[in-house]
């Protein structure tokens, strides 16, 4: 059996840091196990979106008040 | 946004969103390939109302996405069954004009171990995963 060549890179990441690998950034989370896993990154909140951009978020009664009730498919 | 007899609502796309939601895929995959062929006619003419679903307030996985709304992708009169990808949107008022705001897009039924764009969106809204209040 032929060995792996494999240099292990050591990170100083934690529990919800952001790292980015080849230009993809990725959510350092718990794997419930003790350990830790990545997935593809969500850096901002809703609030945080339409803060930046100085707008308001506009509940559902809102828009529904203004624009008819919009129908739903009980999907997600 | 032109006007037609149906009626729309503007779509407004921040950059650093598309990044984290669209060019996390890899370039040639069906999602994003199918979210950069919309993004053009969504800046440009926004969604037609009738193209417009509310999200659940709780979802089967455990997603609660009141006040989100969402279009299926490809954008078409297609049934949902064909259009297997989703965009999510929060509504916006600034100085009078209401629009919609991407904040999510992604499979609606990935494989497992993927997230759905709802538990992303969930994520966007509150802040983390459904399975992460345990």
């Amino acid at each position: 059996m032929t060995s792996m060549a494999v240099t292990t890179k050591k990170l100083d990441v934690h529990i919800g840091d952001v790292v980015e690998i080849e230009g993809r950034r990725y959510d350092v989370i718990s794997d419930k196990e003790g350990g830790v896993t990545l997935e593809p990154a969500i850096t901002k909140t809703v609030a945080e979106i339409h803060a930046e951009h100085g707008e308001r978020q506009l509940s559902s009664e809102e828009f529904e008040e203004l624009f008819g009730e919009i129908p739903a498919d009980g999907e997600g | 946004m032109p006007t037609s007899g149906r009626r729309r609502l503007g779509v407004r796309i921040s950059q650093d969103v598309w990044v984290d939601e669209v060019e996390r895929l890899s370039a040639r995959s069906r999602a994003r390939v199918a979210a950069e062929r919309e993004r053009p006619r969504l800046e440009r003419d926004g969604v037609e109302l009738a193209q417009l679903l509310a999200c659940s307030d709780l979802g089967a996985d455990g997603t609660r996405l009141r006040g989100l709304y969402k279009v299926y992708v490809p954008i078409s009169d297609a049934p949902p069954s064909a259009r297997p990808f989703a965009f999510v949107f929060s509504v916006a008022e600034r100085d009078g004009e209401v629009y919609l705001r991407l904040v999510a897009f992604g499979a609606r039924h990935p494989p497992r171990g993927t997230r759905s764009v709802y538990e992303r969106a969930h994520k966007h809204l509150h802040g983390r995963y459904p399975d992460q209040y345990r």
